[in-house]
């Protein structure tokens, strides 16, 4: 590989090799992708993370003769410049393989700093962390020789022996369940973070209320148009005794409140706008960040599970929704992202009867793609913008908020923050009889 | 830096190696340089997120600093049922 160049800017100058790129979707895996290079570029010499293992990478064995595949972008840099490009795209027209071909420009670096050539070591470190990161995905793949688990202890008589729980007039049977009516602890001087599709700061449990809120959608504001984030930040953090009449049904009613709108009215969103509410909320110092949200995709992100790991680092807990993608008893799912990075704690769904919710994703092959405990999740009652005012729904983003509250219980009574809460919420949790692949280390359970 | 032939720019996240998030706006400027469109520095975290095409997401990937870079996707709320609750 050859190492950029500064040089003038202006107008595109070439390096003599090409960008292939393509389509994910035809490609199953890293082998294939490279099938794809050898077949297509006619190289059979193809750099790529996964070809150094544990060894750190030699870049003299990386010559301009050599591919270099980027798999998790579907990318490789292929020898033969602009010259080769037309001959390359007029084969890549007839092959469903490949999106596009370019020919690669030289970078420019006008400003870089004097001490931070771009250089071997640099380089070297680069490909380190890729092939960590490509490393992840074939794991997630399934491809590093991880099998998904088929066969699990029988689930059904023991568990039906435990305690059905039910809404009363005092209380949602979530918050019976997971004791913290019963729990001394209020949240008191704890920053718990909702990112999520805002709140109706109207609410009657809500107004009078300090809520320190932003949003990062373009264009909406924080005032909740669809009443999820209404739903989980009344779960989270709802008032110990409502000001509307209401049975209590949040957790960590006297923590300072935190709401960052990630997702639209229309409940969908963007990685980069959930980064964004990570960032407010980390440098707002909250001790405990809940997202309700991801995506039914398997793939880890490397920057969610860098963020998590920096969160961690900065005294911050985040924990996210394992995933609504079962249909069980058929098909039990997996943890999608960003719940599936092992720096963030995945959350599944129990019901009344202490089974694992119907939809509740069950523990994937990818590293981080555990769920890791279990919070109340389906018939959940919670606030809801007016005219509502409250509903009943369910779902792993109605599990989590109820992880989060009591992660902020734990953070008052312990004073514990980052990975050290983390272990206190998981120690804490109550053993269920259903797999841990389900439920993780058991029901979560507020501090005594 | 001129478009690599009409290819539409695609939203990227970039993530900076930890011991870099100090110099983070500068590394923003090396991606805007590599042709990407930098539309937030979240220098706490140490993730730059924008949009840029295959050619420049691919300068991007080669820069030193840069940990990773991936897809901008979406995601949604996790209730169970159809459309919004």
């Amino acid at each position: 590989m050859t190492s950029p160049q500064q040089l003038n800017p202006g107008r595109p100058e070439y390096t003599g090799r090409s960008i292939l790129v393509m389509e994910l979707d035809a490609h199953p895996d890293e082998e294939s992708l490279a099938r794809t290079v050898r077949s297509f570029a006619g190289t059979s010499s193809i750099a790529s993370s996964s070809d150094f293992g544990h060894h750190a990478m030699v870049m003299d064995q990386i010559g301009d003769e050599d591919a270099t595949l980027f798999p998790n972008l579907g990318l490789a840099v292929v020898p033969g410049g602009a010259e080769r490009v037309a001959a390359l795209r007029n084969a890549a027209t007839t092959d469903a393989r490949i999106r596009s071909v370019e020919p690669e420009q030289v970078m420019y670096a006008l400003a870089a700093p004097a001490d931070a050539p771009i250089g071997d070591q640099q380089l070297e470190q680069y490909l380190r962390g890729y092939r960590d990161a490509a490393s992840a995905l074939l794991t997630n793949l399934g491809l590093d020789g991880a099998t998904v688990p088929t066969q699990f202890a029988p689930n059904g008589a023991a568990a039906t022996a435990s305690a059905t729980f039910a809404d009363t007039d005092a209380t949602t049977w979530g918050l019976q369940a997971a004791l913290v009516d019963t729990s001394p602890w209020t949240g008191e001087g704890i920053r718990l973070a909702v990112l999520d599709t805002g709140i109706d700061l109207t609410h009657p449990d809500v107004v009078g209320r300090r809520v320190i809120n932003q949003s990062f959608v373009p264009d909406e504001e924080v005032q909740d148009g669809n009443g999820h984030g209404t739903h989980t930040s009344g779960t989270a953090a709802g008032p110990r005794v409502p000001p509307s009449g209401s049975r209590r049904y949040g957790v960590a009613g006297s923590a300072n409140l935190f709401v960052g709108k990630v997702l639209s009215d229309a409940g969908s969103g963007s990685d980069s706008q959930v980064l964004a509410g990570m960032e407010w909320a980390v440098t707002q110092r909250c001790q405990v960040i809940s997202m309700s949200l991801g995506s039914n995709d398997p793939t880890v992100s490397s920057a969610y599970e860098a963020v998590g790991q920096r969160a961690l680092d900065a005294g911050c807990l985040i924990v996210a929704a394992a995933g609504n993608n079962a249909t069980r008893p058929g098909d039990p799912g997996f943890v999608g992202r960003p719940a599936n990075s092992t720096s963030v704690m995945a959350v599944g769904a129990i019901d009344p009867e202490m089974q694992i919710a119907r939809f509740s994703a069950r523990t994937g092959p990818a590293a981080g793609g555990q769920v890791d405990i279990a919070g109340p999740g389906t018939v959940v009652f919670s606030a809801w913008p007016l005219p509502d005012e409250f509903k009943t729904i369910q779902g792993t983003s109605m599990a989590t908020p109820h992880v989060s509250g009591i992660a902020a219980l734990y953070a008052q009574a312990t004073g514990a923050t980052g990975m050290t809460l983390w272990g206190e919420v998981v120690r804490g949790a109550r053993q269920l009889t259903l797999p841990s692949v389900d439920v993780g280390a058991g029901l979560v359970q507020a501090p005594r | 830096m001129t478009d690599d032939d009409g290819a539409v720019p695609t939203g990227i996240l970039v993530t900076v190696d930890s011991g870099r998030r100090g110099d983070i706006d500068e590394l923003a400027d090396r991606m805007r340089d590599a042709g990407m469109t930098v539309e937030a520095v979240l220098g706490t975290v140490g993730v730059v997120t924008g949009t840029a095409t295959p050619a420049q997401t691919a300068a991007v990937a080669q820069l030193p600093g840069v940990m990773a870079v991936e897809p901008d996707r979406a995601v949604g709320t996790q209730h169970e049922g159809p459309g919004p609750p």
